[in-house]
């Protein structure tokens, strides 16, 4: 199953900024990379979540022209947000754990990116928003993209893909 | 390997990472993303068009398709000329009256396809095939459909990053085409623009065209940037302010062209 990971990773992030991130301005545009990263956060362990927090936050780092760092951080704190949320909150790879935390997820992207934005235009929050109400939109469309991706999921079993 | 090991190990990782690539030693790397991406890019980014095209309009088949394409990009170029043409006559016109003395510039243009667009839910920015290899510059300002969209604000050898002019980071020296006042013109959050330092005496009305200065010469002037949308000056403020509508369609790029 590794091998469909590693090869869905980077079709999924050439298709979200090539393509989807080109509707950015229609604001329910949902954030795939995101909910796939929540999905193996989810069924896999720290170590390989981890890893790809790494792979997937250093590629957006190097394509996008936010401040070098800010993708390979926030993944690097969901993979270990999402993992204490497994240990106290529920270790099961539930429905609710994965809506859970793609929407909180989605939500905490927006408040790092909304707070880079601020310092930018000289650390008034104030400018941010009107913007943030249409970007609550992309939250509930990343959520709802949870409802696709699940069975897909499931239906592939992911265990632990470095141990197969 | 316990977990708490494993935190320390990535952001030590993340803390080498960072210390790489402000030093430059991780532009390797970072040079084999960008062109192992770019292809792949360009052929997702063709089928995002193609399904922009397909969702606007029903008669784009074919080769009414290509030939659409071309008609852009000559109109593009058109465009371009013609707001050059007229800020360089009357810049002519003006040292002709003091000087006596004639400039000719050289400008050259290069077509670029828009690879990805920025990840960011905040930023406006694009990434473009062209890159140092092609000529281009940091600076350089980047047009579509005739008006400015842009400037070159990162380059590869293989691919360029474009500072879009509504983003929030980006500000550029322009000017009231109408009057000649000069101010700065900002990107907003939500795909705005701001023009601001425009001093309080100067006339500034609704559907006034806002080009580039020119100043710090960075940038042609003449470039159209937008039209003046809405006036805010304040008794008490130093300079006045006017919301910019963008003249470019930002929300559908795809080709570009970048003058260097």
């Amino acid at each position: 199953m590794k091998y469909i990971i590693a090869l869905s990773l980077p079709i999924i992030i050439l298709f979200q900024l090539s393509l989807l991130e080109g509707f950015k301005y229609l604001h329910f545009i949902p954030n795939l990379i995101l909910v796939f990263f929540v999905f193996l956060a989810v069924y896999m362990d720290l170590k390989n979540s981890v890893i790809y927090a790494f792979i997937i936050g250093l590629t957006l780092d190097t394509l996008s022209i936010n401040t070098f760092g800010i993708y390979s951080a926030f993944y690097i704190l969901m993979a270990i947000i999402i993992d204490f949320i497994k240990k106290y909150i529920g270790t099961a790879k539930s429905f609710s754990l994965v809506l859970i935390s793609t929407a909180l997820s989605s939500l905490l992207l927006i408040v790092i990116e909304s707070l880079i934005i601020s310092s930018l235009k000289g650390s008034n929050i104030g400018v941010i928003m009107p913007i943030i109400s249409s970007l609550f939109l992309r939250v509930v469309s990343s959520t709802m993209t949870v409802f696709i991706f699940y069975p897909i999921f499931n239906s592939i079993n992911i265990k632990n893909p470095t141990y197969e | 390997m316990n977990k708490k090991k494993l935190i320390i190990t990535a952001i030590s990782c993340f803390m080498l990472i960072l210390v790489l690539h402000y030093t430059g030693l991780s532009k390797g790397p970072e040079r084999v993303i960008k062109t192992v991406f770019s292809p792949i890019g360009i052929f997702f980014s063709g089928i995002g068009e193609n399904f922009k095209s397909y969702s606007t309009a029903v008669s784009t088949i074919g080769d009414l398709q290509k030939d659409n394409q071309k008609l852009k990009n000559k109109i593009s170029t058109l465009m371009t000329e013609i707001s050059t043409m007229e800020e360089a006559k009357k810049e002519n016109d003006n040292l002709k009256k003091l000087l006596k003395f004639t400039q000719t510039t050289k400008v050259n243009y290069i077509s670029a396809e828009v690879i990805f667009y920025d990840p960011s839910n905040l930023r406006q920015a694009i990434m473009i095939n062209r890159g140092s290899k092609d000529g281009i510059k940091n600076g350089n300002p980047v047009i579509s459909e005739g008006y400015i969209i842009g400037r070159i604000s990162e380059v590869s050898e293989t691919s360029s990053k474009v500072l879009l002019t509504i983003d929030p980071d980006s500000i550029l020296p322009a000017a009231v085409q109408a009057t000649s006042s000069t101010g700065l013109i900002k990107g907003q959050i939500g795909f705005g623009l701001l023009l601001d330092n425009i001093p309080q005496g100067e006339k500034i009305i609704k559907g006034d065209i806002v080009i580039t200065s020119g100043l710090g010469g960075e940038m042609p002037r003449g470039l159209i940037i937008g039209t003046i949308d809405e006036v805010n000056s304040r008794d008490n403020g130093i300079y006045q302010q006017a919301r910019v509508r963008p003249a470019a369609n930002l929300k559908n790029l795809r080709q570009v062209l970048i003058l260097y």
